[in-house]
Order: structure tokens, then sequence, then C-alpha cells
């Protein structure tokens, strides 16, 4: 089930709705960005509909996708090789010598230290 | 970036076919602690625990089923000596094995025999600073043992994350907390509220109220937004940092909600019903199989493992299915009536039954508190009836609202 963020408060609507339930605005008018989702770096669907108002519309929709027990464990950050750096920043997941912490011998063809350069 | 097929995104044919994906397995209730809030009143070992053939054969049963992750607790599942054997066993099928633990008996030796066995992570409950864990855990030197265990894991390459309850003692030093651990090695800091079940069912004094429940997640957020500006500035990504999540039984629809419950980077998330025999699954030492780790035990058992298989118990039994056969119908109070009340269905099942004996009203909830707050009211919860001192068990809460008092 998809939900929106009203920019205005930051409440999230129903998507068959255009009303916030939180402060009421008629959501689908807003121009603003949402900043906390950006900083957030997430993926989200940006909803860009002129054809009510003429106004650049920003509202952001979001996946009310399951969570499972999420009472312990890592939902997201997965380590294969067990160096300790998951896959959304280990550079090469599948071998424990190279991580972003790794020494890099420079030279040798490989970034070890997942700084996009062999540092020659 | 590039979202990867982690064991516990759903993939289309879980939502056709649903099994559970997610599995937290009781091992043993036999613990080194004896914690004043434990749910499950974890002391000794139960009579009748699972034998180690047992314990394959069950493991053998998720791998069946469709179970990609595993989370092992107790009690202290390091307890039992065939833990690392089980380890493996579920590890070698292609499960992502973690451990969830308070730490004190997490030697260096354990550990690397647990990592050689197969396990990813390992999680470690600290609940607050040194002088309200080691209350709530009933035992001084346990926060210093917890928080060496982090240490020890981080350094020897297993993801750790850490568990936090919250309630009157822990609620102010949120910040403090999350600063401590962050220096300490965890990855991710998971919040989720003390539940009248077990023995927190003695200690009501130590819940939070539901009024409560906003300061706690505008301080966290604050705590959030701090930690992903400090990753902006130091062009990191906020993962290296540590990110701060919420229990299923926080919430709901605040406008915290998308920015507390999801991971940096990925997929947003907001609350969306609880999951229990849905896609998750509980089991207990002595093979009695439920669709939450943390529900009650005496409504939610749909079987056990000895008598049933699995797949007959996720399939056939209705206090599995609930999640999956139920209704908005079970919705009363405030939740009743709710906007969210289709995609909430009233928030944590195991926290609203330990409350009030049944589901479907959960006053522990950010928009249900700032629409009382609007309106100059709030809510409290009062013990009625005491829990009568067995392992999952719980007592009975009132809901009394009142006046917001003048400031």
């Amino acid at each position: 089930m998809s939900l929106l963020v009203c920019t205005n408060c930051n409440q999230h609507y129903l998507k068959t709705e255009s009303t916030c339930p939180r402060c009421s605005r008629s959501t689908r008018r807003s121009s603003a960005a949402n900043g906390l989702l950006l900083l957030l770096g997430l993926s989200v669907t940006a909803c860009n509909d002129t054809k009510d108002t003429g106004e650049d519309v920003a509202d952001t929709a979001i996946e009310a996708e399951p969570e499972m027990a999420a009472l312990y464990g890592v939902e997201e950050v997965i380590d294969n090789d067990g160096d300790g750096y998951g896959e959304d920043v280990d550079c090469d997941d599948n071998d424990p010598n190279i991580n972003p912490d790794a020494e890099e011998t420079p030279g040798d063809g490989i970034d070890s230290n997942c700084n996009n350069d062999d540092d020659t | 970036m590039t979202e990867k097929n982690t064991p516990r995104r759903l993939r289309p044919d879980d939502y056709q076919n649903p099994k559970p994906v997610y599995a937290v397995w009781e091992i043993t209730l036999r613990c080194d602690h004896a914690c004043a809030h434990c749910g499950s009143r974890a002391d000794k070992a139960r009579p009748n625990e699972l034998s180690t053939a047992e314990l394959i054969d069950v493991a053998d049963q998720l791998i069946r089923i469709g179970t990609r992750e595993v989370t092992l607790i107790g009690g202290e599942a390091y307890l039992r000596s065939d833990v690392y054997e089980l380890v493996e066993h579920l590890s070698k099928a292609g499960i992502y094995v973690a451990m969830q633990s308070g730490g004190l008996g997490l030697t260096e030796r354990r550990l690397k025999k647990l990592k050689k066995a197969g396990l990813r992570g390992i999680g470690i409950s600290i609940d607050g600073p040194e002088h309200a864990h080691d209350v709530l855990r009933d035992r001084p030197g346990s926060w210093k043992m917890g928080m060496k265990a982090i240490q020890r894991a981080s350094e020897l390459g297993f993801i750790v994350t850490s568990n936090t309850q919250i309630n009157q003692l822990t609620l102010p030093h949120l910040r403090e907390t999350s600063q401590f651990i962050r220096k300490a090695g965890v990855r991710v800091w998971r919040v989720q509220i003390t539940v009248p079940m077990g023995r927190a069912a003695d200690r009501p004094e130590w819940l939070l109220q539901p009024y409560q429940v906003l300061q706690l997640l505008d301080d966290l957020a604050q705590l959030k937004i701090e930690l992903l500006e400090l990753a902006h500035r130091k062009g990191v990504n906020p993962r290296r940092i540590m990110n701060i999540t919420m229990g299923n039984n926080v919430g709901y629809y605040g406008p915290h909600e998308h920015l507390l419950r999801s991971a940096p980077g990925v997929r947003a998330k907001v609350w969306s019903g609880c999951q229990a025999g849905k896609f998750t699954l509980g089991i207990e030492s002595d093979g009695r199989i439920k669709g939450c780790p943390s529900l009650p035990t005496a409504p939610y058992i749909g079987g056990n493992i000895r008598d049933l298989t699995l797949e007959q118990i996720w399939n056939d039994t209705p206090e599995l299915r609930f999640v999956r056969d139920r209704t908005t119908s079970e919705l009363w109070g405030h939740c009743k009536t709710c906007y969210y009340s289709d995609v909430c269905r009233a928030g944590c099942s195991f926290t609203t039954h330990c409350f009030f004996n049944r589901r479907g009203n959960n006053p522990f909830c950010y928009f249900r508190a700032a629409n009382l707050r609007d309106e100059g009211k709030r809510e409290r919860v009062r013990q009625i009836q005491k829990a009568e001192g067995i392992p999952y068990d719980f007592g009975k809460f009132e809901i009394i609202e009142e006046d917001w008092p003048q400031t």
C-alpha cells in the first residue's frame, strides 16, 4: 500500500486521498522537496503532477513495505565476506582483504580500500 | 545505489505464498542473566528443550519451507554447547544466521567459534547507561560486559547491532546511549518499548506512558538527523556512522515515521502492520511455534514441532494465521476509527495483547498521541491485573484519558 508524505507537516496520507489527516492541507499542491528524505538518500518516487494547479508537486510516495520482526538483526546490511563491512560500503564483499579500511598496496591493480583508486 | 536482495527483503513469490522468511529461535531458556524486565522470565533451561537431533530437524524444516534468515535467542543461545553445530547447519544451507545476546559470556573464544561456524551478525542489548542497564538486567557489571562484547564482536568482524529497551529508566538517556554505543562499534541501534510481559509485568512503574512516545520519537529523530548530517559533512556513507531505527512496537505514522523506520540509501519504509505468522516465525526452546518470538505463549502457540510438522503449523493453525486472515473488525477504541486503521491494524500485536489482553487498540502511537495533545488530552495506562509468573505471561492494563497537565 502506498502512502504519500505531506510536504507541509511530513505526515503520511493514503495515495487514494488528497488531504493530509494531520494538517488537513490539500497535499498535492506543494512544491517543496522533502528535505529529510533527501538527507536519508532514500529511494522514493516523486509524484510530479501539474494538471491541477500548474505548480510543481513533490509529494513523495512511500511503499508501506512489510517489515519483519525488526526486534532483532540487521534488515538491510549484509556482510558476505565477514570482514565487518557490509555490501553497502564494501567494494568487494566477497574478499575480506578488501574494505574501506584495508591497507592499500599501490600499483597492484587492486583498489583494496574502496576509494576508487589503486593509489599508484 | 543498487538495492540487493537481502534475506528479509520480500520477493514477489513471498506475497503470493506467505512463508516464514525470517525466524527467531529461542534455543534455550537458560540464561546467565535473570533480567528484571525479561519477557520470557529466562533463567533456567526448560525441562523439555529440543535435543540436538531435534534442533537439526527443525532447521531442515525451516530450510525446506523457505526461511532465509534466522536469529538465535535465549535465554542465552551461546549457553547450548550444540549452538555451533546448529549455526553451521543453517549457514551451510545459505541461511543468514545472527544471534541476539546480553553479551555477558560472549568471550573471544566463543565468538571465534561462532564466526567459524558461520554466524554473521551479533546483537548485543544495551539498556541505556550503566546505572539503568544494571538495574534492568539485575546484575552489577552487566553493562561493562555487554559493552566489551560489542567491542570484541566488532573487532572480530561481526556486524554488531544493539537493542535498547525504552522505559522510565532509559528514556532520559537517549543521546548519551546513542553516543557510547556508536563509539563502541554498533552499526544499527534499535529501540523498542518495554512491554509488560514476563518480569516486566511485575514492574509497571517502569513502563512508558503512551504520551511519552511523542518525546521518544522527537528525540530519536533529532539524533538520527544529527548522524546523517555528520555523515554528510564527513563525506561517508551514513551506515558507516550508525543507523537508528525503531522496533515494531514503536511508531506510528508521525512525522518521523519514514526517517526512523528506514535505513539510509534504500527504499523508504513505513509501518505496514504486524507480520507475525505472515512472514515471520517464533520458536520456543521446547518446540512450540508462534508467529513472532515476542508474542505471549498462551494465546499464540499454533502447535509443537514434536506433534506436527512446521508446514502443518504454518499453514493450518489459526494462531499462526491470524494476520493472514484477520480484518479490521478486531480493532477497537481510537484505532477503530483511525485514518490508518487498514494499513496499521493497531501496531504491534504483542504489545497490545500484553497490555490489554486482546489486540486491536494501541495507545502507544505518535499519530494518536499528537492528535490528543492538540485537543489538550493524553492517555495513561494503569495495571489492573498482575501476571501469574510464568514465561511469556502478561497481566492487564486499562487506558485512562485525561487532560494534558498545564505547564
